[in-house]
């Protein structure tokens, strides 16, 4: 698509001269204004606030004012053991959803992918995305219960004659972690099965007749053609994953509010005690500059991985 | 009998997803199920329903929750409806006309989407109480109709596709820009625009973090807030009045899947671009 194949304004012949070209300015006036709305709302909520926590984060906050501490908050940070702590508490949650992600709701599409009857098709997929009307927190707090000492799991491993193994789930730092990764188990419900359901759906007709013409097995058409051509899908699911545990915190926040102890505390969590419950606002605002220089990185680096969409702009 | 036959031939992939349905659903069922147990009720039996169902637990969770729908209904009501109308105005003008600008407009738009709202999470609180905001519903309401990145890359790539004869002809006719946009791509626009605006309802329904940073004022709580709120707040509810609360603040989604399924499912897919 050639850039410029979609445009339909009028277009005033620019000036002759170099420099602002005010009848072609004032041609799109209308246009201008149409955008101030967004470019205003952006300004003020999104690039001030950013910003001006890079900034706060070199200030130390409180009452009376503003005070300029240099490194301070970051020394501070580097040096903060439960910091440190919630950091691997982070990547542990990040990598073990990115080997989720990547598997079970893959599993799903394809196997929905390979029912012949179309109308079951339709109907299984209705079924895996029922669950998603459930609140994200009243899910978690479901969860709570399952884990809590006469909770779910703890009646369901006693009915198996499994009652060795019962416990405090959230209350035990040895398997805190492990409790709140397998949080919503086994993971299907929602969107990522749905964006490899319509990755499926792309690839084409013919290429998987070829296929089964050639004989190929439901599993080795699985390896040699869908998951060559889901790399895409895999890929933006990984991006939205890591970024997602990045950001957010109601996981242990509901959960066990970073306890016991520090065992399940996570950056984000101290941020918002930051502001909440200390009122440590610079110190936040480094840990929020932290956090907003690693989405970068991550962001990048997708983009370097993949092709931007050059062709739309 | 040949429908007997495909159905046999699939009959292993159904019982496997069946396997995995089954804990999917675990937590609805756990949810619904105790929802229905007064006290003593779920002290014998903690997990399988039991009867009589015990429709008092929902009310005395409905007495702490119900202000939350209305708050619910203003914030996301004006969230939703000022994210659509500026983002579609934005896109349009972006997606359809080559003016001086456009390319640096476009780069402020997209990138805002890394900028993941939590971490400008100190800043942002601090603006809304410089503002004065806080306890209000603008301390909600005002970053959520801010929050049009997303959206407007939506509807970028719909207005971009759109036929240019289209807009031609409407140009030969005389309408200007804003005229475009409201003859000829809000009408287009309109199936894209429920498909986003049902996700975002789905999206800003799950938002904890920020409402319970900014609303402290019990009146002002949205539907997530009070929920967590009524489970570890001071009088910690029977368990079966919790799960009834958890049941009430799905409700409106559920509604909401039920009447308008195949848009909901296009708005997820849609919104998978950024989640």
């Amino acid at each position: 698509m050639s850039s410029n194949s979609a445009f339909s304004g009028i277009l005033p012949k620019a000036g002759s001269r170099r420099g602002v070209n005010w009848a072609r300015l004032r041609h799109f006036a209308p246009l201008y204004l149409m955008v101030l709305p967004t470019v205003v709302m952006l300004l003020v909520f999104f690039y001030y606030p950013a910003i001006k926590g890079f900034l706060t984060s070199f200030q130390y906050v409180d009452v009376r004012g503003a005070q300029w501490v240099g490194l301070d908050n970051y020394e501070r940070l580097f040096n903060d053991v439960r910091l440190i702590q919630s950091f691997r508490n982070l990547i542990f949650l990040a990598v073990f959803n990115v080997v989720v992600v990547t598997t079970l709701p893959l599993l799903v599409a394809a196997l929905i992918f390979r029912v012949k009857n179309m109308s079951a098709q339709y109907w299984w997929r209705i079924v895996f995305v029922i669950p998603i009307v459930v609140p994200a927190v009243a899910s978690i707090l479901v969860w709570r219960w399952m884990y809590s000492a006469d909770g779910g799991l703890n009646i369901l491993l006693s009915a198996v004659g499994l009652g060795d193994l019962t416990r405090s789930w959230l209350g035990d730092r040895d398997v805190v972690m492990w409790a709140l990764a397998f949080t919503n188990f086994p993971w299907v419900a929602g969107i990522n099965f749905l964006i490899y359901y319509a990755g499926l759906q792309d690839i084409s007709q013919e290429v998987l007749d070829a296929s089964v013409v050639d004989g190929a097995t439901s599993l080795r058409r699985f390896y040699s053609i869908e998951l060559p051509l889901l790399r895409p899908q895999m890929r933006l699911l990984v991006l939205l994953t890591l970024i997602y545990w990045m950001r957010s915190f109601e996981l242990p926040m509901i959960m066990t509010n970073g306890g016991p102890g520090f065992a399940s505390m996570v950056p984000g969590l101290r941020m918002y005690y930051a502001i909440n419950r200390d009122f440590d606002l610079g110190y936040g605002s480094a840990i929020g500059t932290i956090l907003f220089l690693i989405v970068l990185v991550i962001t990048l680096l997708q983009l370097r991985l993949t092709r931007t969409r050059d062709d739309v702009i | 009998m040949p429908k007997l036959k495909i159905f046999n031939r699939d009959l292993p992939l159904h019982l496997v997803l069946l396997l995995i349905a089954l804990p999917t659903f675990f937590p609805v069922f756990v949810m619904l199920s105790i929802s229905g147990k007064d006290f003593f009720q779920y002290g014998q039996q903690p997990l399988l329903p039991t009867l009589p169902f015990n429709f008092a637990n929902y009310e005395v969770a409905w007495s702490f929750m119900s202000s939350t729908y209305l708050n619910n209904t203003i914030i996301i009501g004006v969230g939703v409806a000022a994210i659509l109308l500026f983002a579609s105005l934005t896109a349009f003008s972006l997606a359809r006309f080559s003016f001086p600008g456009r390319k640096v407009l476009f780069y402020f738009v997209l990138a805002v989407l890394a900028i993941p709202s939590t971490v400008i999470l100190v800043p942002l609180f601090m603006l809304i109480v410089d503002f004065g905001l806080l306890n209000t519903r603008w301390a909600v309401i005002l970053p959520y109709a801010a929050s049009q990145s997303f959206a407007i890359l939506v509807f970028y790539t719909f207005f971009y596709t759109l036929s240019k004869e289209l807009f031609e002809s409407a140009q030969i006719d005389g309408a200007g820009f804003f005229q475009m946009y409201i003859h000829l791509g809000l009408p287009l626009a309109r199936p894209i625009m429920s498909a986003i605006g049902v996700f975002l309802i789905w999206l800003l329904w799950n938002d904890y973090i920020w409402p319970s940073l900014v609303l402290s004022d019990p009146e002002l709580q949205t539907v997530a807030l009070k929920l967590v709120v009524f489970y570890l707040g001071r009088g910690i509810p029977e368990p079966g009045q919790g799960m009834a609360a958890s049941v009430i603040s799905s409700i409106p989604l559920v509604l909401l899947f039920l009447v308008s399924m195949r848009t909901f499912i296009a708005g997820l897919t849609a919104g998978a671009i950024k989640g």
